[in-house]
């Protein structure tokens, strides 16, 4: 008896159905956590992370570039 | 306690290699697809030459434009950011260089292997199994690099950009390794270990995704810090961008089967990569509003900046494209677009548009910063952007036309019930105005880049006889830190459970663990691969091991000898960039071509040739519908048979010499991926092929066509040709002795077994 006869036999064709439900589930999960936070200023320190850097502060302005 | 002050440099000589080979490898890919859009509007300019023929050189169009215009973008926008955004520099220099070289060389490599028509036959993976392994290990070497400068960061937090990177490296890693799986025969061949639906399968979850982590998340990585810096405030909404990562990394994978809709493919996968493409919009949107409304306030820069014009629009093709793709995925609408130029238009939508103008945007914004100085002309930069903006319109308004036209014509009856437009070359001829306007099109982004390379040139030119090397200083990485102290509930022990509950939930959805974990990239990379793997194997597993998913077919039997090689030079030929093997069950394609395809038909065919565009028609079951010299004639000057085909003319197969001493290597690395030939069969398969050959030859002479070809490659062509499609109308008494032979497993194989439809 071979992998695929196991396999086949298994009545495993519900299965996908069932994935698609636990990524939903997980994904929603997600998507409440990210809403539920209480502390906005952890997300404004990292959002400010790219601007954290000296590539402006000490460069003569450049066209095209930034205009601080 | 005292902070130790780190003093530390970054490396940017690299971010400058690899911003100059992006521009480069940029002309050379938008170059050929040019060419190759000449070559579709007038066939002429194929000149009979093999090595510059539409099938070799459309794959060398969307190789550069992929892997070396995207890739070295995508490894710029990445060198130049992490060192910043994790305040240290690049972990290995060494591994950077061998990095950037070994990616160059792989490139040139697959300039050089693909116009010889060495290929594997699958789309975006055509590089052959030397270069695949020479990738696999140039992307280790990048992956080592990046995560070890992520141990030794400054910058406790990772930000998003570097999460879209992370899931980059581990999704194409997988992707690459797993569709890639060979047996080789000999240096430039190989023959892939899965066969027909499964190789369609695994080629797809391979194609989507490619499009998903190498032409979608990196750039969103180099979009969440690009355009923060050129508009000098922060993203819209860090929370956003957050879940437009999860969402991404959940949803992409799954979506790969909409490629393949009402093909052999089981209907219950191709309805799951139907619902997760639909379900991808949303993010997608989230995405996209994400970056434009970081310019809230700042919309005045945009009129000024060309970086900024460069971002919107690139943006707004990203919304644009993610809208389309799910609605190109919903069953209903794919009946009309798959096949047609729609996918085209979409792809170069995305392509020229979001991966385009993003890249370029980046690369103005980088060149005064890589090169200390002004950049050249920023009235250059801007008609760069007006040109490049028309070209793409042009582009995508003429070829959304033609796969509309297409399409619609494709499934017209008149109203008698005949098919209004049977002869195929109808529907071609209809869209060649179309073509011209894409070449037009195509030349003006082209003349766009030029000028990118001469302000490229002129910066560069003005940079200063030593570049200056800043000096930064951030703290060391506390090791012993923590981000918060241990939880301590509110309120004693004693009866208080309830609100103790209450206080860790309220903690469980607070930042605290989250920034916790996301501070640690190991265990964030092992959830991202998890989702991955989990997502992929889902649907992987069943399409592989049920074997109700691919019903066997009695009659279907091995190729010949002869009929393999000749398959092999339709792969080399690239055959599959224009022709399909794969009749959906319509009637606007049973009237047109015949039966329907079934899955079992395709069990012996490494790699599966089903293609994605009809050029020309769809050849499933060409076999037997024209005599051997039509095929000779058509093949030596198509439009003598064919009046406006655009096909290239391919008058070398006439000539070239048949290698008949490669057939029992063949016939072997076939028998490893599991077509049953026998040692016999083996032994004897060169005199096989000789007699086959022959037999075809005089068959040619016999009806009035040239002598001696029976050592020409055309012969083996022509059996493989005549073969296709055939197996299922065989008489029933073979179907009895095969029965036993391969079928043992009790699976039904009376007559045909039509797929199941349905979920």
């Amino acid at each position: 008896m071979s992998l695929s006869d196991i396999m086949s036999a298994a009545g495993l064709t519900s299965w996908a159905e069932i994935a698609l439900i636990l990524c939903f589930v997980t994904f929603m999960l997600i998507v409440i956590w990210v809403f539920g936070v209480r502390r906005k200023a952890s997300y404004e320190h990292l959002s400010e992370l790219p601007l954290d850097d000296d590539t402006a502060a000490g460069r003569t302005p450049v066209k095209g570039g930034r205009s601080s | 306690m005292t902070v130790q002050i780190e003093k530390f440099t970054y490396d940017d000589a690299i971010v400058r290699k690899f911003t100059l080979m992006t521009f480069i490898w940029g002309v050379v890919g938008t170059l050929v697809g040019i060419i190759i859009a000449l070559e579709l509007a007038a066939p002429v300019f194929n000149f009979e030459l093999p090595w510059i023929s539409f099938g070799r050189l459309r794959p060398l169009h969307t190789n550069a434009v992929i892997f070396a215009f995207t890739g070295n973008a995508i490894f710029a926008g990445v060198y130049y950011s992490m060192q910043r955004l994790l305040k240290t520099p690049m972990f290995s220099r060494t591994l950077s260089a061998v990095h950037f070289w070994g990616w160059q060389l792989i490139i040139v490599a697959a300039a050089i292997t693909l116009p010889l028509g060495i290929t594997q036959g699958k789309e975006y993976a055509e590089l052959q199994w030397p270069i695949d392994i020479a990738i696999a290990v140039v992307w280790i070497v990048f992956a080592i690099n990046v995560f070890g400068t992520i141990a030794r960061r400054r910058e406790r937090h990772i930000y998003v950009a570097i999460w879209f990177y992370i899931a980059t490296i581990v999704t194409i890693t997988l992707l690459h390794v797993f569709n890639n799986l060979a047996v080789p025969a000999g240096l430039w061949r190989s023959y892939p270990i899965y066969a027909g639906v499964q190789d369609a399968f695994m080629q797809w979850w391979y194609g989507h995704n490619a499009v998903g982590f190498l032409l979608t998340t990196p750039l969103l990585g180099i979009m969440y810090y690009f355009l923060p810096k050129a508009a000098n405030r922060p993203v819209f909404s860090y929370r956003l961008s957050i879940i437009h990562f999860w969402s991404l990394v959940f949803l992409y994978i799954w979506a790969g089967p909409h490629h393949l809709h009402y093909t052999a493919l089981p209907a219950w996968a191709s309805t799951l990569g139907m619902v997760f493409s639909v379900m991808l919009w949303m993010p997608s949107w989230g995405g996209m509003l994400n970056g434009l409304l970081t310019l809230r306030g700042a919309w005045d820069k945009v009129a000024t900046d060309p970086v900024l014009k460069f971002f919107v629009v690139a943006i707004t093709f990203y919304g644009m494209s993610t809208f389309e793709g799910p609605l190109l995925s919903i069953k209903s609408v794919n009946l009309l677009s798959h096949y047609t130029d729609w996918t085209i238009a979409h792809v170069h939508a995305g392509a020229l548009g979001w991966v385009g103008f993003l890249a370029f945007g980046m690369i103005y914004w980088l060149l005064p910063r890589l090169y200390q100085t002004e950049l050249w002309s920023k009235a250059w930069a801007e008609a760069h952007f007006w040109i490049g903006t028309i070209g793409i319109l042009l582009y995508i308004v003429s070829i959304y036309a033609a796969g509309l036209t297409q399409g619609l014509m494709w499934l017209a009856f008149d109203s008698e019930g005949y098919l209004k437009y049977g002869d195929f070359v109808e529907t071609t001829l209809r869209l060649i105005p179309m073509y011209w306007v894409r070449v037009i099109g195509g030349l003006a982004y082209f003349v766009g880049v030029l000028m990118m390379g001469v302000n490229f040139f002129m910066t560069w030119r003005n940079r200063p006889a030593v570049y200056e090397v800043r000096v930064h200083e951030a703290p060391a990485l506390s090791k012993t830190f923590r981000e918060h102290s241990e939880p301590v509930l509110p309120l004693e022990a004693g009866n208080v459970h309830v609100a103790n509950i209450g206080y860790r939930l309220e903690r469980f959805f607070s930042t605290v663990w989250h920034r916790r974990w996301e501070g640690l990239p190991v265990r964030f990379t092992i959830a991202v691969t998890i989702t991955v793997v989990v997502a992929s194997l889902f649907e992987i597993i069943p399409t592989f091991l049920i074997k109700s998913n691919v019903p066997t077919i009695a009659t279907v039997t091995p190729y010949t000898p002869l009929e393999l090689v000749g398959r092999d030079i339709y792969v080399s030929e690239g055959c599959y960039n224009c022709h399909s093997q794969m009749i959906r069950p319509i009637r606007a394609e049973t009237e047109r071509y015949g039966e329907y395809s079934k899955a079992g038909e395709f069990v012996y065919d490494h790699p599966f040739q089903w293609g994605s565009r009809r050029i020309g028609p769809d050849l499933q079951r060409i076999g037997g519908k024209y005599p051997d010299l039509w095929h000779v004639r058509h093949m030596d000057d198509p439009r003598a048979i064919t009046a406006g085909s655009i096909m290239p003319a391919y008058p070398w197969l006439l000539t070239a010499d048949l290698d008949f001493d490669e057939v029992p290597r063949s016939m072997r690395a076939n028998r490893m991926v599991g077509v049953p030939y026998s040692d016999d069969e083996i032994s004897n398969g060169i005199a096989m092929a000789h007699e086959q050959a022959d037999a075809i030859a005089d068959e040619i002479v016999v009806q009035g066509g040239p002598e001696n070809l029976e050592s020409k490659q055309i012969v083996a062509l022509i059996a493989y040709l005549q073969r296709m499609g055939t197996d299922i109308s065989k008489p029933e008494v073979v179907a009895v002795e095969v029965e036993e032979a391969i079928a043992p497993d009790g699976a039904e194989v009376e007559g045909v077994i039509i797929a199941e439809v349905g979920s």
